[in-house]
């Protein structure tokens, strides 16, 4: 297995991640670059995915506005959730057929890649059949939600990915049921471990886990220069992609 | 002049049925091959189903929002324009179901049949190339259950054949069963298949299989016995263990061994450990003195610095050296020690230092771990002489330190006579990947080695 390229970008609108995803997964399916993960933080953004249900949109499109909530409905995987600064978002964007052909098995991965990373930091987190995602004390009263997972899949190229909570407030979630999971609490690693967390340590044992958990023999941090100039970042932080 | 049926994609082994989340086409629209047809979804995930072939979409036949099988047949394509059957289409997609499948809009009875043997199949992008070698028969293999003996099963574990390989192989037993003849035949034709990528990416699954064997009987059996106590390996070990498999089955392993007199060696630390500890606060070690010589002969054979992809062959310009590391319990990490050509004796003794005590509370960052270009693992710390280690891919070769034992040794006085004196001997062994290196490399590499460690001579620190 090749390197994993890993592409850190400054917290994004929405949208422009979106670009940004688009851009990378038209370069994986032509075989210019290799797997790549973006790592990302939005500002705040609902997203709704292919079986998101409108009842668990719990605010008006005015009141989300009104909050500066931006609300984008999108073809992953899923239902509806939350994304806001503070936590770490990312795109695994690979393709399949470099790793078995296995939609569960890559799902169980990811999880497996969470579920190490918060390892590293005492919380003992879990699956939660037949559910897709990671959680803590799943299956008891207790069960909350520490990270979310939604794909999306073009000749076995995928897009979207993994949501980790790290230091945004679980509050942050009401807006939305989550996942339509009525029943089920969501919680972020500074909720359970009483401290915030540095976000780029967090990248790291990221990118680690990843490296480890898809067998990759290494990983390369690339610039968006590297998308051959496809995709840029102007001086503000905002990115202007470009899709082939 | 074809109906090619669009079958529900198969996607792994453990998703068996979806939901048709949204056609992107409606019947009588024409796609172009590649072109994106209907999303699917699973649980959490989304799917692009693309067109096999160019054409007109003639019938859908699971409706939106309705679920279907892996291998059912959702909708079907005309290639030919002109033989279209638009009111079959809509009555099917009205029904949903797989049984009301239009037969074609053919005028004769005869044509009929033809077309229907011209009837293809469609899945999710190409196939790989181990199920294009499959046989037919996968639409309703996979809505039945099927029967597979105890023998049959056993044999496809040993081969790495997953369960949903098992459902494409066409059974000649009763019933339709899959007997081993039939697996063994399936063997033989996957293996003059050409592997994809080189070999290397398809072996995964075969350490994912080699690994997650279930308990045999006769362990369980023990096991309810109270004779054995089961344990599954920790996330840290299964990694161990796949990537030994890994390595192993990928590099044919060739190992060297160089016995070396490192009395000389032994004097320098003798002399400087209690100046070196006063200095700097830790202990001078051997691991530091052969490693930084281990560097210096390794700048002297750059293809002992590769790593191999495909035919081709990586030079490493970095000098990064793995130091495997073991973590109790039953636990092994090779921190790196990077561009370690650039550091001196007291660099490398310090950067061991460093990775040795953070990797045994496993407190290395991910940059620390990746990233080698040769290794070195000490076999000697409980007294073994010499071993064989495995290499640590993507490197070429890694190299194993004895225990340093006290022999007789055959030296020449200061009068040019020979005479036996206690002299401290180490054993070097080179394992490297017979792929690259030759017995010629491994051994000049452990010669020049040898030669540096026999005359060692110490650096300021």
């Amino acid at each position: 297995m090749s390197s994993l390229l890993v592409l850190e970008t400054p917290r994004l609108n929405y949208g422009e991640s979106l670009k940004l995803q688009k851009a990378v997964e038209t370069l994986v399916l032509q075989g210019k670059i290799t797997d790549t993960l973006i790592l990302t933080e939005h500002a705040p953004v609902v997203t709704a995915g292919r079986s998101a249900k409108s009842e668990d949109l719990l605010l008006t499109e005015e009141a989300l506005r009104e909050r500066g909530i931006d609300r984008h409905e999108i073809d992953r995987g899923g239902e509806w959730t939350y994304h806001g600064p503070g936590q770490v978002v990312g795109y695994p964007i690979f393709n399949l057929k470099k790793h078995g052909e296995d939609v569960g098995g890559f799902l169980r991965n990811l999880e497996t890649v969470l579920m190490k990373t918060l390892e590293e930091y005492g919380l003992k987190a879990s699956q939660r059949k037949p559910w897709t995602g990671v959680w803590l004390n799943p299956h008891t009263t207790q069960e909350r939600k520490i990270a979310a997972i939604g794909v999306h899949l073009k000749k076995w190229v995928s897009t979207h990915g993994i949501a980790l909570n790290v230091n945004n407030d679980p509050k942050d979630f009401s807006v939305i049921v989550p996942c339509g999971l009525k029943e089920s609490g969501v919680t972020s690693m500074r909720q359970e471990l009483g401290h915030d967390l540095d976000l780029d340590l967090i990248r790291k044992m990221l990118i680690a886990n990843f490296v480890e958990v898809f067998r990759f023999n290494a990983f390369e941090r690339i610039s968006s220069e590297v998308l051959k100039n496809q995709v840029s970042f102007k001086s503000d932080g905002t990115l202007s992609a470009e899709v082939i | 002049m074809a109906k090619v049926e669009i079958v529900f994609p198969q996607m792994g082994e453990s998703i068996v049925e979806g939901t048709i989340s949204k056609w992107l086409k409606k019947p009588g629209d024409q796609v172009a091959q590649d072109e994106t047809i209907l999303e699917i979804s699973t649980d959490k995930v989304d799917s692009e189903v693309p067109a096999s072939t160019a054409g007109v979409l003639e019938a859908i036949l699971v409706p939106e929002g309705e679920r279907a099988q892996v291998g059912q047949k959702i909708g079907v394509i005309e290639t030919d324009a002109s033989k279209v059957d638009l009111s079959a289409a809509a009555k099917s997609a009205t029904f949903g179901k797989a049984s009301a499948v239009p037969k074609a809009s053919a005028p004769v009875p005869d044509k009929q049949v033809q077309r229907s043997t011209a009837t293809r199949q469609v899945t999710l992008g190409e196939p790989s190339g181990r199920r294009g070698s499959a046989p037919v028969g996968r639409g309703e293999a996979h809505n039945k259950k099927r029967f597979f003996s105890p023998l049959v099963r056993s044999i496809a574990n040993q081969e790495g054949v997953s369960e949903a390989e098992l459902f494409y192989i066409q059974g000649s037993g009763e019933e339709g069963r899959v007997t081993k003849d039939d697996l063994l035949r399936y063997l033989e034709g996957r293996g003059q298949m050409p592997m994809q990528g080189g070999g290397f990416q398809e072996l995964p699954k075969g350490v994912r299989g080699a690994l997650a064997g279930e308990l045999s009987q006769a362990t369980k059996k023990l096991e309810s016995e109270g004779k054995v106590k089961i344990e599954k390996m920790d996330n840290m070990r299964r990694v161990i263990a796949e990537r030994m498999w890994e390595s192993k089955h990928l590099s044919p392993h060739v190992t060297s061994f160089h016995e070396v007199d490192v009395t000389e060696m032994v004097r320098y630390r003798e002399s400087h450990k209690k100046t070196f500890q006063d200095k700097h606060d830790f202990k001078l070690t051997y691991t530091a003195l052969i490693a930084r010589e281990a560097v210096r002969s390794l700048e002297k054979f750059p293809y002992l610095n590769t790593s191999i992809e495909g035919d081709q062959v990586i030079l490493h310009k970095e000098f990064n050296l793995g130091m495997a590391v073991s973590v109790s319990p039953l636990g092994l990490v090779v921190p790196v020690i990077k561009n370690a050509d650039e550091k001196n004796m007291f660099g490398i003794a310090k950067a061991i230092l460093d990775l040795a005590t953070r990797g045994r509370i496993r407190k290395l960052t991910p940059d620390e771990l990746t990233g080698s270009t040769f290794s070195i693992t000490n076999l000697g710390t409980f007294g073994s002489s010499t071993g064989t280690p495995i290499i640590n891919q993507p490197n070429v070769a890694i190299l194993g330190l004895g225990a340093i034992l006290k022999k007789p040794g055959v030296v020449q006085n200061a009068k040019g006579e020979d005479e036996i004196q206690v002299r401290h001997m180490m054993t070097l062994s080179l394992a490297y990947d017979h792929r690259l290196v030759d017995g010629a490399l491994g051994g000049q590499y452990l010669a020049d080695l040898a030669n540096r460690l026999e005359h060692y001579e110490g650096e300021d620190y």
